[in-house]
């Protein structure tokens, strides 16, 4: 009478009703229907994803008295007697509480015992990690030659932490996370089955996702929240697990996007006072920015509730790729120190703080790539400055939005006066970034064409070539590039011996040819 | 109650359908030990169904006391609980019930144990013997084995507010000033209990001339507030910390990070002076 918990209740009895590892029971299926199993497997993977399940399904399979082609019956008595754990024939071990040498010398007197009734003896050891070394050692020769009909099957969490001279003599199997959909279905049977239809999809979802591949998180977390009574939706999960919600994280990337240190503090200590983990709070903006980053990236459509995904979206467009990553990145650091914080909500706090700082300090460039973008729009072309101090790069902001008064003197730009302020050009290099101005030492203006500056390197010098070339460094040339002569330039690069070649730049066409002379005529597709 | 999530807990427990294996994290400690004895109480009551835990019962009373045979509390005096108590305990856990309905067993400060033994709660974790209930309670989650973390129902318990903090404080010296206390820590009980430690007074005085020696750049004015202990250090920045978000984060967002950044080195045992001295020439700036 009992209360059972779910995943003890739903745990699978047929090797059919596990969810995922199909790997992993067609091949014992397999082995099972030929008569060939093997007298040691290892079982690891994550939690919860169906080690031990596996492992005692195996034991009925081999013991069934009426089994149906490979799948154990579920009710001779053999099978009820290995589901109670009453069986003689099957020995559950725990390993993490029978850990020592003694414990495993005993088991290796009573594995020369034959199973009574001429079946199979299934030794099952769970959390087999946990073993001492010398436990181990002492197993090894059992497990490379145990008697007939003496079968062990290891489970474990922790692979690593097996010594190499088992692993070789166990057949192992590695369990997946099980996915996200998986698991949602399993969600479903399980509710419909316990007559809580009530129980909405989305909130499906947000379990299923929380649980990380693990079922027996998920249905954990479902038995958790069947407790309340009435329908329940994904905000009756949020509540239980102690989560804030997606809307919350998005209002909080919100915040991020404005800079509002204010309101984003505040809806955060809202989330605080409302019974919520700080720690938890951070970990859903990150599991958010995860989602906005796939889809930035990867144009894959996120993971969130339906009515979220339209100002995802648009999230995504307004704060860019580098954006993101450079709050993934803030965030990932502070949620690890985060974890063992003495005061979390303090430092949560300061963690949001660092992230809307960060993205300020990026703001400057961005600003400037954005002005240098409407500039080439309106391709004007404005006669150098002579700006010989130093631009700091906090007023950099203020500094390019008064250039576009500048605007209206437009001229020409030709390579001379690039020449002429070639050293403003490298001291502003250096003033961003030091390693940056040393590669860019060595190479010189050499033609102007267009928005395009071309440089070139002396031979032997491609090393500094590669290094001005890299994003990083040639954004910090382009950047001082475009603050000194107030126009947005382009770099191109390009070794001696290529001018000497009399091709200053090779053009479209060549490479063309080139690559055409390569793979064919006929693999070689241009497109814009 | 606080905590909106122990009411269904009880009703669970009262429908007999409670999970076997609870975590109960953040909070205080003495909620959390409060909370698991009165679901001991609801499981083990006499009662009729509606008004259970009575109080009055025996199973109640022995339950308030201590003496229940078949609730246990383990509270380990150890820094570390170790893989022989918890096969002690797991011993006690497969016995059969004395007199009471449910067998409760309560650990407190669980993010001690040590590995072998969290390891070796594993088992009797995911399938304790009939109407059994596991309570582990710690303070930061982090700190149990993510393996039983898989086979609990984790439930939270948010910082205790002002009233429920107030009645836990043991005993208050008569100049000691909790409410000034609560309101500089920013709402964290865990740091109030820390400032009224080294008195309201102390504390301020000391944020308020450090912060004015930074106002001013005046480093000489440092000089007469050390020596510092790393405790002591360590509140003073919090304490600081939040007088500066609460006046304004955006201004004061470069000094919050520089802060944040000084918590951590002395937390990570750089001197407390040298890291408080640091952060001033920083802040000069």
């Amino acid at each position: 009478m009992s209360y059972l918990a779910l995943y003890r209740e739903w745990r699978p009895r047929t090797f059919g009703e596990i969810v995922g590892q199909k790997h992993v029971s067609r091949t014992l299926m397999n082995a099972l229907k030929t008569d060939r199993v093997a007298h040691a497997y290892l079982f690891s993977g994550p939690r919860g994803t169906g080690k031990t399940t596996m492992a005692k399904i195996l034991a009925k399979a081999l013991n069934c008295e009426e089994r149906e082609g490979v799948e154990p019956c579920n009710h001779c008595p053999s099978c009820v007697s290995i589901d109670q754990g009453s069986a003689m024939e099957v020995m559950e071990i725990d390993a993490a509480s029978n850990r020592g040498i003694d414990e495993i010398r005993d088991l290796r007197d009573k594995v020369k015992l034959v199973a009574a009734k001429g079946k199979h003896k299934v030794y099952i050891i769970d959390e087999v990690h946990m073993l001492t070394m010398e436990a181990f050692n002492a197993l090894l020769k059992t497990l490379e030659e145990p008697p007939e009909r003496v079968i062990f099957v290891l489970a474990t969490t922790e692979a690593h932490k097996i010594p190499l001279t088992i692993l070789s003599r166990v057949q192992r199997f590695e369990f997946q996370r099980i996915p996200t959909g998986a698991i949602q279905i399993r969600l479903a049977q399980v509710c419909e089955a316990i007559g809580r239809q009530d129980v909405e999809a989305e909130a499906l979802r947000v379990i299923a996702r929380k649980s990380e591949g693990g079922l027996r998180d998920a249905l954990s977390i479902l038995d958790q929240c069947l407790i309340q009574d009435g329908p329940l939706g994904p905000d009756a999960v949020y509540q239980v697990l102690g989560m804030v919600g997606e809307s919350f994280s998005a209002d909080l990337l919100e915040m991020l996007l404005a800079a509002d240190y204010g309101r984003a503090l505040e809806r955060l200590g809202e989330g605080i006072d409302s019974g919520r983990d700080p720690r938890q709070i951070i970990r859903e903006l990150l599991d958010y920015l995860r989602q906005v980053l796939l889809y930035e990236s990867a144009q894959q459509a996120p993971i969130v509730a339906p009515h979220l995904q339209e100002r995802l979206m648009h999230q995504s467009r307004e704060a860019g790729l580098e954006r993101i990553l450079a709050w993934i990145g803030v965030l990932l650091q502070g949620e690890g120190e985060l974890r063992y914080a003495g005061n979390p909500r303090l430092a949560a706090e300061l963690l949001l703080v660092k992230a809307i700082h960060v993205r300020t300090e990026g703001e400057a460039k961005r600003v400037s790539s954005d002005k240098a973008q409407q500039e080439v729009a309106a391709r004007s072309q404005v006669k150098a400055l002579p700006s010989s101090e130093a631009v700091p790069r906090t007023e950099l902001t203020t500094e390019t939005e008064t250039g576009s008064k500048t605007d209206s003197r437009a001229a020409v730009l030709v390579l001379g006066d690039i020449e002429s302020h070639w050293p403003n050009v490298l001291e502003m290099v250096r003033e961003r970034k030091r390693s940056t101005h040393a590669f860019l030492l060595e190479g010189r203006p050499f033609a102007l064409a267009g928005d395009v500056l071309t440089l070139v390197f002396k031979a032997g010098y491609s090393f500094h070539r590669d290094k001005v070339e890299q994003v990083e460094n040639r954004g910090t040339v382009e950047a001082a590039l475009a603050s000194v002569f107030q126009v947005p330039l382009k770099l191109k690069t390009l070794m001696e011996a290529d001018i000497q070649e009399g091709n200053p730049s090779p053009g479209e066409e060549e490479i063309v040819q080139k690559a055409v002379a390569m793979f064919g005529a006929d693999l070689v597709v241009v497109k814009d | 109650m606080a905590n909106a999530f122990i009411k269904p807990l009880e009703k669970a427990a009262q429908a007999g359908r409670l999970p076997h294996l609870l975590i109960f994290h953040g909070g205080s400690g003495v909620e959390r030990t409060k909370t698991a004895l009165r679901l001991a109480q609801v499981l083990n009551c006499t009662a009729g169904a509606g008004d259970r835990p009575c109080q009055e019962c025996v199973a109640c009373r022995k339950v308030l006391s201590g003496n229940h045979p078949d609730v246990s509390v383990l509270k380990s005096a150890k820094a570390s609980i170790g893989i022989e108590a918890i096969l002690h305990w797991q011993e006690k856990i497969y016995r059969k019930h004395y007199e009471g309905m449910y067998k409760v067993f309560s650990l407190e400060e669980a993010e001690r144990l040590t590995l072998p033994a969290a390891n070796a709660l594993l088992k009797v974790a995911e399938e304790p013997p009939e109407r059994t209930v596991i309570i582990l309670s710690a303070q930061n989650i982090e700190g149990i084995l993510p393996t039983l973390r898989s086979r609990s129902q984790a439930i939270y318990f948010p910082p205790p507010s002002y009233e429920v903090w107030l009645t836990h404080l043991e005993t208050l010296s008569s100049n000691a000033l909790p409410e000034e206390a609560f309101r500089l820590s920013g709402g964290s009980a865990e740091l109030a209990e820390k400032i009224l430690g080294l008195g309201v007074s102390p504390v301020q005085t000391w944020v308020e001339n450090y912060w004015a020696a930074l106002e001013q750049r005046d480093f000489s004015q440092l000089f007469p507030l050390f020596p510092v202990e790393k405790v002591e250090a360590l509140v003073f920045l919090e304490v600081l910390a939040v007088k500066l978000r609460n006046e304004d984060p955006k201004t004061h967002a470069v000094a919050l990070l520089k802060i944040g950044k000084a918590i951590e080195n002395i937390e990570h045992n750089a001197t407390p002076r040298l890291a408080l001295e640091v952060l001033a020439v920083q802040l000069f700036r």
